[in-house]
């Protein structure tokens, strides 16, 4: 098909190519002719107006002379004139009487009688046969040898006297020499325009009307040789129609061999002059154009062709691609899919997970956002230790999923053989650095709670500090270890706290305070402090607690989209079995607002223990006392730091031990108050150990591995 | 843990102390005080009989005020001791500090 158009094209654009060389030629032709027809015809009407002029002064012969001259110098192409008079009719000048006037070498216009010096024109047959005419007439070309020497043809007419008879002609002479070298330099226009570069090249003539060469290239054909003789020389037959349609004045064109090579023949019959102007354009010429027209037009269709095969094969194989790429898409999404599922999996899901154990109580959650997400939370049990963890892998999708894997696969491993937390934090760290191109970290919270104490020492890498819930919620201090995965070297360091029966420890990602409003108003901290406080009354078990913030959080952030996973992980420690002698602890935050705190758990004890009001006052007195003055002593900048209480019970007395990590301070070795002095005298200090030693049975101090250790007795009457 | 201060009488300014005046409160209570600093030559009355616990804080607290009320040229009584609350007066001194009713 495309060959088929190809050709067409092909065919079309050569065809109308070729015509238009042809009406080039053609137009170059025609004006030729008008050029000839153009001169003639100014030489023609210049002989004709002066005939009258001429006839109007035969009476004074001697002014036809300036006529003469002022004819020839009126008109450029009449190369020279004559005024012819039959014998004897100016008897005075002698028998013939003729005026010749011409234009010399340099231009100048001049004139002469000629009688005596041309004495048998009258017997020239030019003259002769002009005269036997009635109307005037253009002689064939001549050689002019008398003047110019060049190829000349005359319009001879006739001059009448007044009786109306023929006396002599006027004869205005035209050189073809402009002719010749016209269709000279219209010959060289044309190679040079339109035929640089070919072997043949056109050419063009002009023949008379009997066919004799006016004006040809070869000049020896120059009123010597005529078409008829040269077409009879050949073979074929189509020159001689040619030359019968031009002696019939035809215009037109034709193909023929000429001179052996195949051309076109434009020939144009000039009026007046009935003459024929001829150009013969070989056809390789007229044909060139359009066959490198076509060529060129063929080219770049083949090329286009060419480059919409080659856009069509790219489309299709892109196409292609596409169908692959979104079976591949679909494939990577169902692969994502069971990649979130299977990570999912690798959560824990089985609530409550230890239900033989009634002194604990889990439930963690991870909402996940839409992508795969780096959240991560695990636990397991060994030696009634529960081993916990909570963490969150930077960035998302399946790299962050694969981290996550790892860093839950390296906690279930590492806490299987280590038991201090800032080890196994450690252990997991090293692991992950040395495999940790991506420069991914990890930021993890890692506990570890003793069920038998409630005893909870932890390692916190980077993670949001959890909340330790009674009935305040208090964020419990964290150091600030880096998160794993960042440098390979770094000592982790271990904290501890004590969870009392029904404390809850909540952890969450940072999805859960950076869950965002459509407005980016960020959860915060603080609402999930006082989220926390509301719910620290309503003594809910962990599933409640966590599903309780989460529902909170959810009608915060209103329809926006997630954008990260939300963990929740609650540990609700329910205390020792019940047959293990009695204790209980709390954990203190260094700040004395955490009096109230310590107030309700003092009298909580109290009350289980069914001891009197009086006793309960004087007990949280000596108590309060001990830890408002570890508050003020051990910690003078008020650092941050946990005050640790134990306490145990038995028939005869209630112990308090009081732990923390704060300057060395012994309350035991304080000066002695004098309660005696009067007010201007009293000094501040001492009045709360004074309570403390004397609500107290027994005091002793000692200091220990960094710690203070306060170890208070109440004896108990019964 | 609640004080207010109530003008009883022409030369006479009562303190009323309710509830628990224990550490975490101290601060707070010290700057509920300070208009009591404000008055000259007058009775202080301040009435424990609805205070059920005071520490070492809350006792630091009355010792400022017997302190700016001697000053001030105030007679400084307390009232309304209940058991518990007195048996830490006595055993802190404070009975001494001031006029018990």
């Amino acid at each position: 098909m495309w060959a088929t158009i190809m050709s067409i094209v092909f065919v079309i654009t050569r065809n109308s190519t070729t015509r238009e060389a042809e009406s080039r030629y053609e137009g170059i032709m025609l004006h030729a002719n008008e050029k000839i027809r153009g001169v003639l015809s100014d030489v023609y009407v210049a002989a004709i107006n002066n005939v009258s002029v001429i006839e109007s002064d035969l009476d004074t012969p001697d002014k036809l002379q300036a006529h003469l001259e002022q004819m020839l110098k009126l008109n450029n192409y009449m190369s020279s004139c004559r005024l012819i008079f039959e014998p004897d009719v100016y008897p005075q000048r002698g028998h013939y009487f003729e005026i010749y006037a011409w234009r010399d070498s340099t231009g100048t216009i001049r004139s002469k009688q000629m009688n005596e010096e041309h004495p048998d024109y009258l017997t020239h047959p030019w003259y002769k046969t002009a005269f036997e005419m009635n109307e005037g007439d253009w002689t064939p070309p001549y050689f002019d040898q008398a003047a110019s020497q060049q190829l000349t043809t005359t319009y001879m007419t006739h001059i009448h006297n007044q009786d109306g008879r023929k006396i002599g002609m006027l004869g205005a002479d035209v050189s073809l020499e402009w002719m010749r070298l016209r269709h000279k330099r219209i010959d060289a226009e044309n190679h040079e325009r339109f035929e640089k570069g070919f072997k043949e090249q056109s050419y063009s003539f002009v023949i008379d009307n009997g066919g004799t060469y006016l004006v040809h290239p070869d000049e020896s054909r120059i009123l010597k040789k005529t078409f008829q003789e040269i077409a009879a020389t050949t073979t074929d037959t189509i020159d001689d129609y040619l030359a019968r349609q031009m002696k019939n004045h035809e215009s037109g064109s034709c193909q023929i061999k000429k001179d052996g090579v195949n051309s076109v023949l434009f020939y144009s019959f000039v009026k007046y002059a009935e003459w024929t102007v001829v150009i013969v354009v070989p056809e390789a010429i007229i044909n060139h154009q359009g066959n490198m027209l076509g060529a060129i037009i063929l080219t770049v269709m083949f090329l286009g062709l060419i480059i919409i095969f080659l856009l069509c094969r790219s489309l299709i194989r892109n196409i292609d691609q596409l169908g692959k790429t979104t079976a591949q898409k679909a494939s990577i999404e169902q692969e994502l899919k069971i990649a979130s599922h299977i990570q999912q999996s690798m959560l824990p899901k089985k609530y409550p997970p230890y239900p033989e154990r009634p002194d604990i109580d889990i439930y963690g959650e991870i909402v996940t956002a839409k992508e795969v997400g780096g959240d991560l939370f695990d636990y397991l049990m060994r030696d009634d230790k529960l081993f916990f963890c909570i963490g969150d892998v930077s960035g998302k999708g399946v790299p962050a999923a694969l981290m996550m894997a790892e860093t839950t696969s390296l906690f279930r491993c590492e806490a299987m053989l280590h038991t201090e937390p800032n080890r196994i934090v450690s252990q997991m760290n090293k692991a992950i650095c040395e495999t940790n191109d991506s420069y991914m970290f990890v930021t993890l919270f890692l506990g570890v709670l003793d069920l038998k104490t409630g005893h909870l020492s932890y390692t916190n890498a980077g993670h949001e500090p959890p909340m330790l819930v009674r009935t305040l919620a208090r964020f419990i201090y964290v150091d600030n270890n880096i998160p794993l995965g960042l440098r390979t070297d770094w000592e982790y360091t271990n904290q501890e706290i004590l969870m009392d029966r029904n404390e809850i420890l909540f952890l969450y990602t940072d999805g859960y305070t950076e869950a965002e409003t459509a407005t980016h108003e960020q959860y915060g901290r603080d609402r999930i402090c006082s989220k926390s406080n509301r719910l620290a009354y309503l003594d809910l078990d962990a599933r409640q607690f966590a599903h309780q913030h989460y529902e909170t959080a959810q009608s915060f952030v209103g329809d926006t989209p997630q954008a990260d996973d939300i963990s929740l992980l609650a540990i609700r420690y329910l205390g020792q079995s019940p047959d293990t002698p009695y204790y209980r602890c709390l954990t203190l935050g260094n700040d004395v607002e955490e009096v109230i705190e310590l107030t309700a758990f003092v009298n909580s004890i109290c009350k289980d223990l069914n001891l009197d009001e009086t006793t309960t006052t004087y007990t949280t007195l000596a108590v309060e006392e001990a830890v408002v003055n570890v508050m003020k002593y051990a910690y003078p900048d008020r650092e941050p730091s946990h005050i640790l209480l134990e306490v145990k019970a038995d028939d005869e007395a209630l112990t308090f031990i009081l732990r923390d990590k704060g300057m060395p301070f012994d309350a035991t070795q304080a000066a002695e108050v004098d309660v005696e002095q009067n007010a201007a005298q009293r000094i501040e200090g001492g009045l709360g150990i004074h309570l403390m030693r004397h609500y107290m049975d027994n005091i002793s101090y000692k200091r220990e591995e960094n710690e203070n250790i306060l170890v208070m007795q109440k004896l108990i009457k019964k | 843990m609640e004080i207010r201060i109530e003008k009883t009488a022409e030369r006479q300014v009562t303190l009323i102390l309710a509830g628990r005046l224990d550490t975490s409160v101290a601060a707070a209570a010290e700057r509920e005080i300070k208009p009591l600093y404000d008055y000259f030559e007058q009775e202080i009355v301040i009435d424990c009989s609805q205070l059920e616990y005071i520490s070492s804080s809350g006792l630091r607290i009355l010792m400022h005020i017997a302190q700016q009320g001697w000053i001030n040229h105030c007679e400084i009584y307390i009232q309304g001791l209940q058991p518990n609350v007195y048996d830490v007066f006595k055993t802190t001194g404070f009975v001494h500090l001031f006029k018990i009713k």
